[in-house]
């Protein structure tokens, strides 16, 4: 087990050197001066020549990936073309901002959105189920930025329970936790239904009724249990999504978050806040990976003796594995 | 089962509906309220605050001892001669100030000079208050605005207001006399040094931070002093204790940043901030007629144009830019892009600045257009392309003069880009036509006309000597009957030329809770914060 970790952390380090070098790349090949841009209109040619040479911009790609590289190597992002403020410091000022809202809405989404698929399968075509199917495919279809307007119109303006914007106390989290995980609600109650309903039709669910095993136990110990696989993995996917910053929640509720430093980045062609941000992200969607790959372990056995197995050949065991958990 | 189905389905239904009017009566508590006197919103121009609102009714929350004001981004720097950012001069309102200050008549009055003496041309001598000290305790000297100024001459984000002062020149001449030397007559001399730009900083604190880290931890001699800044959340200021005037009426005051618009102004409406600035036109009628909120407005010192670049074909003719200008229905086409909010720009500069002189706008005549680009030598038309950054106004615009410059035949192709390709495809001389709202940074016709100097590197590049001529002539002339004559020449001249086309002078407008008083509107919109008082 400590093997297949240890060489998953080590496969690691190519990729993030592949997304350093095409963030890099990409940056540097887009339009747009970041010098002049500093400077405005105004400034003289002669100007914003002097600062492009100050600033490193004008020696060749070559030149400037290897002093980035070097830099990020010794954990030296550079500093923040607009503010002159270290990008490291930048992003931690965020990082926790933005960790806290993915770790909150994520739990939310899984504490209603794994009761309400339940519901829905165990009670398949009642007036519960169809409920939550409309109010979930609402939740997939509505766009992020008319939902988060949509309640603070209702909760701040009109009923005058919570506060509009920041985030200086439990309360300010209630709303935009509500507005980021909804898309995340939806897909996972959508999932947890359409997977419990495969299991619940499974030969062994039927054993267990037989044998007169209690509803509750049939549910949750054999159904639940076996149907978490691909609920696992769409959590993942939505958690790792809202650690990447929710940007459109972030601007309507003037959150200082990931997302906002990076779309403001790129807009200034400020390219060290840029390539800092996409570091940090692909590192906490690696780690993540990792993780939920460990969690299938615990939830299916089978997989576990599969690492175990596989570690002498890391392939993507894991992801077969969790298809087959899937299938059974 | 079908039954069953259709019900739940309708029960669907209902809860989104009800979800949805709880969102629009909301909507419509605000929208029906009293509205006497109606459009107060979109006549005269100058500032004026929303009369016909009905009477404030709140008073000031018990006990309330902050300020808290929205600003639309985050500014990169509170160094006032490190930025040219309006959010980060409106901090600086509360943390700087300046040597003179402009009263609402438009004399220049003294503040932290108690007076000022004109020796020659090129020579000021200002005396100094000497009871004033900086944040850190430290007593501010004709040194430290020797220093202010001087840095203000050479960097590049001030260079345009204070150019001219000599930096070689200008020094202390005792603790508490600055003598102020020029290069050259310069006539915006007081209007720059009265502007929020020209503020005074402490010499030994920069040098001692550094110019990086002084601009996020600013030293001046204002009311405030600063506190935190919380990167893209807020900057925080605290009562400075030793201000040598008279208090503020808050002990603290929070700058938030909330980008987006309409959370500004839902965040104004629901008591979480006390001040929004720049509100976009939709939320305006909501605030205005909101009894808890006041809307302030008045026309903007900066105006709109439609640049043409005057090196690249076509439009280095001369008969087709006029025909490009014949060609704009201006009135339907103001009204249109900024929703009744501003006004067909008739000259090169808004009104509010010296000198302005009524010479447009170009009379809207399709024929008169399609003779003139034929003449031109382009009977059937010709293509071009028009940039546009993707904010609504410039989109608008963009649209709808597709649409009009398409009935004499010149065949528009629309290219939305964002700001840094703009400005560098602008500044390297690449853009045909765009719309632009460039920052006039003081009123004084030298800045109303900043876009005009043969040296910046904008697409226009007229290349025209006379423009450049009289520009520096309106600079260097004193007496001011001499200056409106200088610039009314030259207005005329630029309309006569139509190296590019005026488009519209917009309004803007901030929002404040009702027990705001005192606050009047900045045709610069850096509003002067000082000026808060709780009812």
């Amino acid at each position: 087990m400590l093997q297949f970790v240890l060489k998953r952390i080590v496969v690691t380090i190519p990729v993030l050197l592949g997304v350093t070098f095409i963030i890099f790349t990409m940056m540097f090949f887009t339009d747009g001066d970041p010098a002049r841009l500093i400077l405005g209109d105004d400034a003289l040619p002669e100007e914003v020549e002097l600062l492009r040479e100050e600033m490193g911009l004008n020696d060749s790609f070559l030149e400037q990936f290897l002093r980035y590289l070097t830099g990020t190597l010794q954990g030296d992002l550079g500093i923040s073309y607009t503010t002159k403020v270290p990008v490291t410091t930048e992003i931690m000022a965020r990082l926790p901002v933005t960790f806290k809202l993915a770790v909150f809405s994520t739990l939310f989404a899984i504490c209603v959105g794994i009761p309400a698929g339940i519901i829905s399968a165990v009670r398949q075509y009642s007036v519960l189920d169809n409920v939550t199917m409309v109010l979930a495919l609402i939740g997939i279809t509505m766009p992020n930025f008319w939902l988060a307007l949509l309640l603070t119109l209702f909760f701040s303006v009109y009923l005058g329970w919570l506060p509009a914007s920041g985030l200086y106390g439990p309360l300010y989290y209630i709303m935009p936790v509500i507005s980021i995980s909804a898309l995340s609600v939806a897909t996972i109650t959508r999932m947890t239904r359409s997977s419990m309903l495969e299991v619940i039709r499974q030969d062994y669910i039927r054993t267990a009724r037989a044998k007169g095993q209690s509803e509750g136990k049939i549910i949750f110990r054999h159904a639940l249990k076996n149907a978490l696989i691909p609920i696992i993995t769409v959590i993942g996917i939505q958690f790792a999504i809202a650690l990447g910053g929710a940007v459109v929640n972030e601007q309507v509720f003037a959150i200082p978050g990931l997302g906002k430093l990076m779309v403001d980045g790129i807009k200034a062609r400020n390219y060290p806040i840029v390539q800092g941000g996409v570091l940090v992200i692909a590192i906490m969607f690696s780690i993540l990976n990792l993780l939920i790959d460990l969690l299938y372990a615990f939830v299916d056995p089978r997989i576990k003796t599969q690492y175990q197995r596989s570690s002498a050949k890391v392939k993507s065991a894991p992801v077969a594995a969790a298809g087959k958990g899937v299938s059974q | 089962m079908i039954k069953r189905q259709i019900i739940s389905l309708l029960l669907a239904m209902v809860m989104v509906l009800g979800l949805t009017a709880c969102g629009q009566s909301s909507g419509k508590a605000d929208s029906n309220a009293p509205a006497p006197g109606g459009e107060s919103a979109s006549a005269a121009p100058g500032s004026e605050s929303s009369s016909a609102a009905p009477a404030p009714t709140a008073a000031t929350p018990a006990g309330k001892e902050d300020l808290i004001f929205a600003l639309d981004q985050e500014p990169a720097s509170l160094d006032p001669y490190m930025h040219s950012k309006q959010q980060g001069f409106t901090v600086g309102t509360l943390i700087y100030e300046t040597l003179i200050k402009k009263d609402v008549g438009g004399n220049f009055i003294p503040w932290l000079a108690t007076e000022w003496e004109q020796k020659d041309e090129t020579t000021f001598v200002f005396k100094l208050r000497d009871d004033v000290t900086f944040h850190d305790g430290s007593k501010f000297t004709a040194e430290d605005a020797a220093y202010s100024l001087v840095l203000g001459s050479q960097s590049s984000f001030s260079a345009n207001l204070f150019g001219s002062i000599d930096p070689d020149a200008t020094k202390a001449l005792d603790e508490h006399t600055l003598e102020l030397k020029l290069k050259a007559p310069y006539a915006p001399l007081f209007e720059a040094l009265a502007s929020f730009r020209g503020a005074m900083l402490s010499k030994n604190a920069r040098e001692t931070a550094g110019e990086d880290a002084f601009g996020r931890a600013p030293v001046g001699t204002g009311p405030m002093k600063f506190k935190d800044w919380v990167s893209g959340d807020r900057i925080e200021m605290e009562a400075y204790e030793g201000y040598w005037g008279e208090a503020l009426p808050f002990k603290k005051a929070v700058a938030r940043i909330i980008v987006e618009g309409s959370a500004r102004a839902i965040d104004l409406e629901t008591g979480g901030i006390d001040i929004a600035m720049e509100l976009p036109f939709s939320d305006w009628e909501r605030i205005e007629y909101n009894p808890d909120t006041v809307l302030i407005a008045g026309e903007s010192q900066s105006h709109s144009f439609i640049l043409l670049n005057n090196s690249m074909e076509p439009t280095n003719n001369e008969k087709v830019r006029k025909a490009l200008a014949h060609a704009l229905d201006m009135e339907n086409l103001v009204k249109t892009a900024y929703q009744g909010h501003a006004t067909v720009a008739d000259s090169f500069y808004a009104p509010s600045i010296l000198g302005y002189k009524q010479v447009g706008p170009y009379e809207y005549n399709v024929e008169k257009a399609k003779a003139l680009l034929a003449e031109a030598g382009y009977p059937d038309g010709v293509k071009m392309q028009y940039f546009t950054m993707e904010n609504q106004i410039n989109m608008t615009v963009a649209e709808v003069v597709k649409n009009m410059w398409g009935q004499i035949g010149v065949e528009v192709d629309i290219q939305i880009v964002d700001l840094a390709t703009q400005t560098q495809l602008n500044n390297d001389g690449k853009c045909p036509a765009a719309s632009m709202a460039p920052t006039v940074a003081m009123a004084d016709p030298d800045a109303g006309l900043m876009i005009w100097p043969i040296y910046r590197t904008i697409s226009i590049r007229h290349n025209d000597q006379h423009i450049q001529d009289l520009l520096d002539k309106g600079r260097e002339t004193y007496a001011e009957a001499d200056r409106v004559a200088i610039y009314g020449e030259l207005q005329d001249y630029l309309f006569e030329k139509c190296y590019s086309i005026p488009l519209a002078f917009p309004r803007a407008a901030f929002g404040t809770r009702a027990y705001i008083t005192g606050l009047e509107f900045a045709p610069s919109l850096v509003p002067d914060l000082t000026q808060v008082k709780f009812a």
